[in-house]
This record gives C-alpha cells, structure tokens and sequence, in this order.
C-alpha cells in the first residue's frame, strides 16, 4: 500500500506540472511566460520518466563493490533505460530553451516589447 | 534479416560534414554552401543506387546490437523512395541557396539547412521509436533557427510560435511512446509493431491519441497546424520550399509509420487496435484540414500565405488517402506526398526570384509571362500539377485517390466529394494566377533576369513533374510495393527486421 | 497563442484541454503495472544491467527468444553473476549501467543528442548574429577579489568537470554534466571581469572537431568492427579507470563538445539590449 502511494505521489505531481504548464503556455500572451510554461511542461515529463523507472525498493543501476543489481537472477535495480531517456529529454529541453531565448530576445530588439499581441498589431 | 552496415554513413555523413562547417567558415562562406552541396549530392547518389540497383529492404545494425536490443535503421521501399525525393528536393533547394542566402550568417544557415534535410533523413530511415523523436527534435530545432532566418522581422514571431506548438507536440509524443514502453518493454518498432495486441486497450488508446497529437504538428494536420501560415510567410523563401517539401514529408512519414505499421490491424482494409480507430481519427482530421486549408487559400491576397494554406490542404489530401486502409489508397498517399513535396517546393523557389524583383502579393504576378517566361512557364507547371490536370504529376495521384476512396465505398464517398470539392477550389484559385501572369499588361516592364544557380532547380523540378506526368513508372513501381509494406505490416516490415518474432 | 479572443474564453478553454489531458493521463496510470513501476524483468533494460545482450541475441537467432504468441522469454536467457573488480572481457565494460546504455547500446541516440545540442547553439548564433556587446559605462567593475576569485575557482571547476566525464562509466555522470560544469566555470570567468570574452574561433574549432572526432569514432567501429558506432577496443575489468572500452573517448568528445558550446551559448547571449 505504502509504495503504491509512494508512486502515486510523483506521477500525480508529473501530471499537475504537465497541466500547470499547458495552461500557462494557453493563457498567457508574454514570451517569456510561454518559455517558462514549456520548461515546466518539460520539468513534469522528465518526472514521469524517472518515475516510471523507479520503484520503492530498487537499488541504483551503478556496479560498485557493495551493490549488487542482480539477486537470484532477477534485477533490483531501477530499470536504467528511462534514466538514459530523461538524460536525453533534459538536453533537447535545454536546446529548445536556449534557441527560444534567442528569438526572444532578438524579438525584444526589433519591436520594443514581449506581448504577443502588441507584435501581432505591429505586423499588420 | 538482411543487413547492409554501410548505409548507415547515410546518416553519418551528413553530421560528420555538419561539424566541420564552421571550420571551412574560416576559410570562405561560399565554401560552407559548398559543402552542402556537395554532401547532398552524396545522400542523392547513395540513395540512388540503393534504389536502383535494388538493394532495399535492409537493416543497418547500430553498435553491433541487432533489434530488438539495439538501435537499428531500417529502408525498406517506402523509405528508399522517400529517401531519394528529400535528399534530390535538398539538393536543389542547397544550389539555390548559393544565390540566395546571403543575410546575415551564411555559416551557420548552411549548418541548419544541411542538419534538416540529413535529420529528415534519419527520422525517415530509423527503426526506433525513442529515436524518431531524437530526429523530430534535431528537425524541429534547426526548422526554428531557419525559419527565424531572413532580413524581416515578422520571421521572429512566425517561428517562435512553431517553436512553442512543435515543442508542446514532441512532448506529447514522449509521453506516448513511454506510455507504450511500461507495456511492453520495448523501443523497438518492429516489437512493438508485433506485440501491440497485448497492451491494455485504455492506456493503448489514450497513447494513440498523444503520439498523432505529437506527429500531427509535423504532419501539419488540423487544429495542430496554427503555425503553418505564420510561419511560412515569415519566413525566406527557400525555407518555405524546405520546410513544405521536406519537413511535412518527414512529419508525415512518421504519423503513417506510427499508426499504419505499429497500431495498424491488419485486414481488407487496415484499422487500428485500441478503443478508438485511429484511422478514422485521421480521415476526420484530414478532411477538416482540407476543407479549413481550400477556403483560407481562397481568400488570400498574399501568394505566400495562399501557397501555405495550400500546402496545408495538399497534407489533409495525403492524410485522407492513408487514412482509406487500402493498397490503393497508401499508393495514392504516397504518390501524392512525392508530388506534393516536388511542385510546392518549385513553386516557393519561383516567388523566391519574383520577390527579390517585387512584392508577393497576388496582383504582382500580374503580367511575368511578359517579365521572365522561364519563371511563367514553370510557375504554371508546378500550379497544374497540384490542381491535378493530365500530362502532369498531379492528376495520378488524386485520379488513384479517388479511385481508392471509391472502392472502399461506404461513407468513404465522402472522400472523394471533398478530393472533387478542393480541386475545384484549387483551380479557382491557382487558375486566377495563372490567368493574371498571362493575361494582363505589367505595371513595370522591366524584365527579371534568373540566374543560372535558381534557374537550375527550378527547371529541373519541371521537367521531373512533366516526367512523372507522362511516365508515372518512375514513381508508381516502388510506391505500390511500399503501400503494401503500410498496409501488410508483418511480412512488409516485421519479419523483415525480427525474423524470428514468431517462435516456437 | 490565441491573440483576438477575450480573457475568459481564453481560460476556459485552456482549462477544457488541460482537464481532458489529465483525466486521459488518470486513467492511464490506473491502468500502468502493478505499483505503477515498470519490472524491470520484463523489460530490454534486463540485459543491460546483466550485460547479457549477447545471450539474448543468441536466443533470437535460434528463434527461442520469443514464444508462438510473440511473447519474449526474457527471464529464460541465460545469466553469468558479475562481480564487481573481478569479471572481465564484458560485452560492455562500464560499472554505470546508465552509462552503458547511453554511450554504448543506445549510442545513436545520444549521437543525435549531441547533435541537437550542437544545433540549439548554431540557432543562436545564426538568431543573435550581428549583435555587438556594449560594456555599459554606469555599472562599476567587480572587485579584485571577485576577480582573482573566480579565475582560481575556473582552474578547480575546470579539473572537476575532467574528473566527471572521465569517470562517467564508473560513477553517475559523464559528458553532458561533466561539460555543463566546465562551462559553469566559464560563466564565473564573465562575472570576474566586467566585458570579459573568451576566444571565439578558439570556442568553434573545439566545439567542430570534438564532433567530428565523435562521428570518426563511429566511422572506426563502421570499418572494423562492421558496425556504425561499435566497441572496437577492449572492455577490460569492471570497475576499472581503464574499462569499457570506447565509453571513456566519446566521453571526452562530448564533454569537451557540451563544455565549449554551452560556453558560446553563454557568450552570445550576454547582449545589452537597452538603447545606447
């Protein structure tokens, strides 16, 4: 009962971070805000990843002298292929950032201001 | 399983030269756009004599870990074809650039535009489906820095807003693919592909949903492709080319792959496994993208936007004509994808030499049949082809789709009343430009000189869509054996990468 | 995104989609295995931690791998015990299964990870391209100690970062970090020094040949090992600093790679966008 809540916890809050996010990127017309409701898109999908990966009694995936991952033939260690998938996702998370940024910034320079709806205007 | 390791310099050989471009940056810009030049001239001959000399289907075994443990690409014939249509669109669209990147920072343009199409390349050719949205992203983030590219500023906000829907998109699809991973256990495509029926119905639908919500960015479907228009018009020219003839092929490639090979039921006609039918969650998708994307173009009075909202409802055609489940009709998705790709491309190149002469609304075009009949001819051309006329690439593939859509019958009829009504509404509205670069006098006469590096794509496009046009064999043979790799998903693409999936 | 439509409409839909996501999402994870953790028995990271790829592989092509239903036998492949300092000649030699998995059985992805990596960072140039960094005259320099401080502290971070992409298949780590840190170090250096640049074309010429050397590296294992991105060197005794064969090189690639590109990222970012 305990690790089933215990899961629960972290896919609850992967979900709530996905939602909160969303939302933000929705409603919100300052891009900046949009950049920030995507990394917190971002911040629930690689909680969901991790969370998958894991279990209350796993040990780490890393063979060290006192750590054993393999016990009667069945692995206790947490499963390491999401782990190598979120390291992943954290990279292309911060590409995406670090371009949109650029353009942000660059959009500041040309039209004085962040609001989607005033450059909309302007381009008219 | 047969395996040909070497292919996987297809991939490799792009990066490769990729990393070194900032290094002959040095040495002369025009070097960079060399380079790119040269490298898709590799990709276009590599892929051609994998074609001809009929090499595919074949494995290319990552790291010496053969799939399902590893990662591995896969070229069948679908991918074979698609492979020569995006490297041969990429390396038109690279010797045009020779002439018309010339804003700003060539280098690392030339990068970008070399990175889309060898990322196209490898989302098209990859047989895992964590590496897919590897490829999306690579794709994806070179398509923004691209479409951000050019002297105007409303580039900016047309790719900032593809930025934020491609992102939010491929974060769906992860979410998919991992729902689908805790099933099964698998990233591997053919895997999952084989083992799709023992997932739980519940959690295997609500993936379905995410991963065509992911893919349907790309794909340019509706209402995931708020973009298109922005950004396309934002956008330089040859961008537009780029991203309509070779982004949506990739985006559609993947949806297809996704829901005909590895949610795909096989039958008379395909359908998909879950509680939903995914298939007719694309017909509906793509007849609304048709219908929305025919009216916008209509009314448009910017030839750019009214090329966008075009290309849009060409991506709605393909979709609906996947979405029928027949050989016949995958055939006519295919053939209408190559079409497509190849005509829309010309045509964004052609206003590309027109808007460095004026501006780009419609009444400019008034009168080039008297400024540059090189550019009219072609212009009508690459028009003719997308509105389906005889004598040009276009009229197989829609006569096939129609064919297709009747033969399923049904309320698949349907179908072909919205293939009828968007014709009509294309001809409208390709045809009033046609009639405006004939007809009429021009404003200015001063005649439009088209240099030698943009003339040469743009003829050798027309003669490819006259060629296609009165010899459909150059493309019909492969895009039937590849319709039936989509629609026969086990002895099309299964046991071709796992042999031995069905044990004993 | 939506520009014309009033506040509220906005929120409601925005609440509509988010509401269908999550209850989509709810139901889903009641329907995930049970404890909501994936077992790892069942799944392909079952070789990997018991680096048993080859076996398996052995299995597949006997056709005993996967039954008549298509249902793989994953517990039924044979497993050797791994020792930790004792058992040699691996298939693959790191002590970090992650590690193992990132560079090694999955290293295509992570060639297309660097790669996107790589292509953020030539957006920004290409997106930020023509800015000229203006050193605004108000603000004061930092202090001496500031400055002196952070060069002591780069030469510390910059052997830290080393230690961690060396050691990424003995502990958690490797390139990505390892090159994160480096260019932490880096961003100390520009608050020393008020206008401070390091050596761009310096920057490009590590950040391209540290790529190449990746790709090349595929290239050797293409031609002998016949394979794209295959261990062509020996895999040594688990646990060692000299183990797991090609891990450590392409290590050292992407760090040195990630270092100097996070670094130019940061260097083209630093622009005073106020007006003269």
């Amino acid at each position: 009962m305990i690790d089933f809540l215990q899961n629960w916890i972290y896919l609850t809050g992967a979900m709530a971070l996905v939602g909160i996010g969303l939302y933000i990127v929705l409603t919100n017309t300052n891009i900046l805000r949009i950049i920030v409701g995507l990394n917190i898109v971002d911040s629930g999908t690689n909680l969901f990843i991790v969370t998958i990966a894991w279990h209350p009694k796993s040990v780490m995936p890393i063979y060290t002298a006192t750590n054993n991952l393999v016990v009667d033939g069945h692995v206790v260690a947490a499963d390491p292929l999401p782990q190598s998938l979120v390291l992943t996702a954290i990279v292309i998370g911060l590409g995406t950032t670090a371009l949109a940024l650029a353009i942000a910034v660059k959009i500041y320079q040309k039209y004085g201001t962040l609001d989607v709806r005033k450059i909309k205007e302007e381009d008219k | 399983m047969k395996t040909y390791n070497f292919a996987a310099l297809l991939v490799g050989v792009p990066l490769l030269m990729a990393f070194s471009i900032p290094l002959f940056g040095f040495i002369s810009k025009q070097l960079a756009k060399w380079i790119t030049v040269l490298t898709l001239t590799f990709e276009f001959l590599f892929s051609l004599y994998i074609l001809l000399w009929h090499v595919y289907p074949f494995n290319v075994i990552m790291g010496n870990w053969v799939p399902p443990f590893g990662e591995n690409l896969y070229i069948g014939s679908l991918a074979t074809i698609l492979i020569v249509v995006i490297s041969f669109v990429g390396l038109m669209i690279s010797i045009y650039n020779l002439w018309s990147a010339k804003y700003g920072d060539v280098v690392h343009f030339a990068l970008l535009f070399l990175m889309f199409v060898g990322g196209s390349i490898g989302l098209i050719s990859t047989g895992d489906i964590f590496n897919v949205f590897i490829f999306m992203e690579i794709t994806g983030i070179s398509s923004y820095a691209l479409a951000a590219y050019g002297p105007e500023r409303r580039a900016l906000g047309g790719a900032f807003k593809y930025l934020v829907i491609s992102s939010i998109g491929s974060t769906l699809y992860l979410f998919g693919v991992l729902l689908i991973y805790t099933q099964l256990g698998t990233l591997n495509i053919a895997e999952i592909a084989a083992r799709i029926s023992q997932t739980t119905p519940g959690l295997l639908t609500f993936a379905g949903i995410l991963l065509v919500a992911g893919l349907a960015v790309e794909a340019e479907l509706f209402p995931f492709n708020g973009w298109v228009p922005d950004t396309y018009t934002g956008a330089i020219n040859p961008v537009s080319a780029t991203l309509s003839g070779i982004g949506s092929v990739g985006g559609v490639y993947v949806l297809i792959r996704i829901v005909m090979t590895v949610f795909g039921k096989n039958g008379n006609f395909v359908s998909t496994y879950g509680n939903l039918d995914l298939m007719t969650l694309i017909a509906i998708l793509g007849t609304a993208t048709v219908v929305i994307g025919e009216l916008s173009a209509l009314v448009q009075t910017n030839i750019k936007k009214m090329l966008a909202y075009s290309s849009m409802a060409q991506m709605g055609l393909v979709a609906m004509a996947f979405s029928i489940g027949s050989r016949l009709g995958a055939y006519a998705g295919i053939f209408q994808l190559i079409n497509h790709s190849i005509a829309k491309a010309m045509l964004f190149l052609i206003l590309g030499v027109i808007v460095s002469f004026g501006g780009e609304r419609v009444e400019d075009m008034k009168g080039l049949w008297y400024k540059s009949p090189f550019l009219a001819v072609t212009f009508t051309i690459g028009a003719l082809s997308l509105l389906g006329l005889p004598l040009f690439g276009g009229f197989w593939s829609k006569f096939a789709l129609v064919d297709a859509s009747f033969q399923r019958g049904g309320w698949y009829d349907f179908i072909m009343a919205i293939v009828l009504f968007a014709s009509v509404v294309e001809a409208f509205y390709y045809l009033k430009v046609v009639g405006y670069i004939f007809t009429s006098k021009p404003a200015v006469s001063e005649k439009i000189k088209v240099e030698i590096s943009p003339a040469i794509p743009i003829a050798a496009f027309a003669i490819l869509i006259i060629a296609i046009g009165i010899f459909p064999q150059i493309v019909s043979g492969i895009s039937y054996s590849a319709a039936h790799e989509l629609t026969d998903k086990m002895s099309g693409y299964v046991l071709n990468v796992i042999p031995t999936i069905v044990g004993h | 995104m939506m520009n014309d439509t009033p506040e509220m409409v906005k929120k409601v839909f925005a609440i509509f989609v988010v509401g269908i996501l999550i209850v989509g999402f709810f139901m889903a994870f009641t329907q995930m295995p049970k404890a909501n953790a994936v077992n790892v028995n069942n799944t392909v990271s079952r070789f990997y931690v018991m680096k048993d790829v080859d076996q398996a592989t052995e299995m597949l092509d006997k056709g005993t791998y996967f039954n008549k239903d298509m249902v793989p036998l994953r517990n039924d492949v044979p497993y050797t015990p791994i020792t930790f300092g004792k058992s040699a000649n691996l298939e693959d030699g790191a002590a970090n299964v992650v590690t193992s998995i990132v560079v090694d059985y999955r290293g295509f992805d992570t060639l297309g990870e660097v790669t996107v990596l790589f292509l953020a960072a030539s957006g920004v140039m290409l997106v930020l391209h023509g800015q000229k960094r203006k050193i605004p005259k108000k603000r004061t320099e930092p202090s001496e100690i500031m400055y002196v401080g952070t060069r002591i502290a780069f030469a510390v971070i910059l052997l830290f970062g080393i230690y961690v992409f060396i050691h990424g298949h003995l502990t958690p780590g490797g390139g990505f970090p390892g090159g994160a840190i480096i260019a932490s170090g880096i961003l100390g250096l520009f608050l020393g020094k008020q206008g401070y640049s390091p050596n761009k074309s310096g920057l490009t010429i590590f950040e391209s040949l540290s790529g190449m050397a990746y790709v090349v590296i595929g290239i050797i294992g293409l031609i002998g090992e016949k394979s794209f991105l295959a261990n062509f060197l020996p895999t040594g005794t688990i646990g060692d600093l000299f183990s797991a064969g090609f891990i450590a090189l392409i290590y050292i690639a992407i760090g040195m790679k990630v270092g100097s590109e996070l670094s130019a990222v940061t260097n083209a970012m630093i622009i005073d966008t106020e007006d003269d």
